[in-house]
């Protein structure tokens, strides 16, 4: 077969392989959600369905696809139905972008080349945060097109919120563009090769933190959950919403979840790298697989011990805090790249 | 051949979302159709292997002008914007003859140009070899063109100083014309701002 044909074929096979991965992970990590959340409060968590309650993510999907699909009267039915979508496509397209193993050389299956990315991309990085942009579009407009104001004012400060946040995060992100001298996340991971005292996260560390507390924004995730703040606005923009189009969003949150954990990783930990040149016998899918894992449980640890910010307090954690320590960050970046670089 | 098939869908695609940003009578659905519109570019851009330009129209003008956008017309309460008449009906014609006059100015333009001299003389190779797309685009940006560049952003910055003067002389009189007074205490509202 001609290599065009067998690289048309391994990307079919990585595109399939990548979105089974991902349902699965993100099956689990809801479970590990609730789990968490159990021993955070001094509870057990889900225990009935298999062992230690493990299934249970399968039995809840059961049971949302069983369930009615209720949409409001006064809702704008189109918009309604789309805004789920608006969510869940873009979380899936970065993962085409992230490399979890190594990428050109010689041939290495059967004769021919196997890329561990299914798309190596220029602009892999701006593509991350351009999914990002677009992912507001579907909180804003699930808020809006309920017309029910608790979903109006979720969604409007789930859209602020991101927004606020996205500039932040972009600022953090250009210091490892400028220290790797790419935006190909390939190249990145490539950069920090050779231990993991070669990593991001020891140069950019302020810049890292940075990009960690603005994912948590972004992801809506306490101490940011403003948009569906359970408290004050029964679930902000998922209120009308129920059935398999509520379970859409849930999983669209867990996947983006899994992306940014992915990202993290990628950008700040190496990505698929081993920390220690002796441990390079393990493959680098299973050691992007593990920091994606340990990143996941940190996000889960913050959102169950820290509590929530008020708006105001939100808004000026990241005009005042976080913007300006970005910048300062990408300053002595730029500075030190420029004077020490080649 | 794949490659034109995929051009004249999404060509194809891009027209249909201008029809309906131009038609809805629902603000939010020409919104909706207009960011369909510039992805659709954006997938445009990509098959002309342009992939930076792609992401950056996504994350521009999709991601970060029109979310401001579908914010204004959220605060408006756009439902009764539906069943406004349009009250310049003479208006269109003068249009129709505008839009037929810049379609002839970009047809006279178009026609003379082929794709090597649109390239400004870059291969696909050229770009391969010095380094990617991104790195080809940065250079004739800051290097080539940085001049028109930085004055381009000048008169972005006037506008957007302007448009913040206009509105605020239409809040309180002269406002415009006072210089800020640091010592003046804020307005109540904006008092318990602070953490």
């Amino acid at each position: 077969m001609s290599d065009a044909v067998v690289q048309l074929l391994f990307l079919i096979i990585k595109a399939l392989l990548m979105s089974l991965i991902i349902v699965t992970m993100v099956a689990f990590i809801i479970y590990f959600e609730r789990k968490f959340a159990g021993f955070f409060q001094s509870r057990v968590g889900p225990t009935y369905l298999g062992p230690w309650g493990s299934l249970q993510s399968f039995g809840d999907i059961l049971k949302l696809l069983s369930k009615e699909d209720l949409i409001p009267e006064q809702a704008d039915r189109w918009v309604f139905r789309l805004a789920p979508y608006l969510i869940f496509v873009p979380a899936f397209l970065v993962m085409a972008v992230l490399p979890f193993g190594p990428v050109g050389g010689e041939p290495n299956l059967f004769g021919y080349r196997f890329d561990y990315v299914i798309a190596n991309f220029d602009s892999g990085l701006v593509l991350f945060l351009a999914m990002g942009a677009v992912a507001v579009y579907g909180v804003v407009l699930a808020g809006w097109s309920s017309n029910n104001h608790f979903s109006l004012l979720g969604g409007l400060r789930a859209g602020a919120q991101m927004i606020s946040y996205e500039l932040a995060m972009g600022f953090s992100l250009v210091g490892v563009m400028l220290m790797a001298g790419s935006t190909n996340l390939v190249t990145i991971v490539d950069y920090q090769a050779g231990g993991f005292w070669s990593w991001l996260f020891i140069p950019q560390v302020v810049g890292g933190l940075v990009f960690f507390v603005a994912t948590l924004a972004e992801l809506n995730r306490t101490p940011f959950d403003l948009a569906e703040a359970e408290q004050e606005l029964v679930a902000g923009y998922l209120t009308e919403y129920s059935g398999m189009r509520w379970g859409l969003f849930m999983f669209a949150e867990y996947v983006n979840l899994l992306v940014v954990s992915g990202i993290v990783a990628t950008l700040y930990f190496g990505g698929w790298r081993a920390p220690l040149a002796v441990l390079d016998f393990i493959p680098g899918p299973i050691w992007l697989f593990l920091k994606i894992c340990v990143l996941i449980f940190i996000y889960m640890w913050v959102r169950w011990t820290i509590f929530r910010y008020r708006y105001n307090q939100l808004m000026s954690i990241g005009w005042k805090v976080l913007l300006p320590l970005s910048l300062a960050n990408l300053v002595v970046t730029a500075v030190v790249v420029n004077i020490f670089g080649d | 051949m794949v490659e034109k098939i995929l051009f004249v869908i999404f060509a194809v695609l891009t027209i249909i979302g201008g029809l309906g940003t131009v038609t809805r009578r629902n603000i939010v659905h020409g919104l909706l159709f207009l960011v369909f519109t510039f992805l659709n570019v954006a997938a445009i851009f990509f098959l002309s292997q342009a992939y930076f330009l792609a992401v950056v129209q996504i994350l521009v003008y999709a991601g970060a002008i029109m979310v401001l956008f579908v914010f204004v017309i959220m605060f408006l309460n756009l439902r009764t914007f539906q069943q406004q008449e349009q009250t310049h009906r003479r208006q269109r014609w003068v249009a129709l003859g505008l839009a037929v006059l810049v379609l002839v100015e970009f047809v006279a333009i178009f026609a003379g140009m082929t794709f090597t001299s649109a390239r400004a003389g870059f291969s696909p190779d050229m770009v391969e070899q010095s380094g990617g797309f991104t790195r080809v685009f940065a250079w004739s940006l800051f290097e080539r063109t940085l001049l028109p560049l930085e004055v381009a952003s000048a008169v972005l910055l006037v506008a957007m100083v302007g448009a913040i003067l206009l509105v605020k002389k239409e809040k309180g009189g002269d406002v415009a014309t006072q210089a800020w007074d640091p010592e003046e205490a804020p307005p109540a509202n904006v008092r318990d701002e602070e953490v």
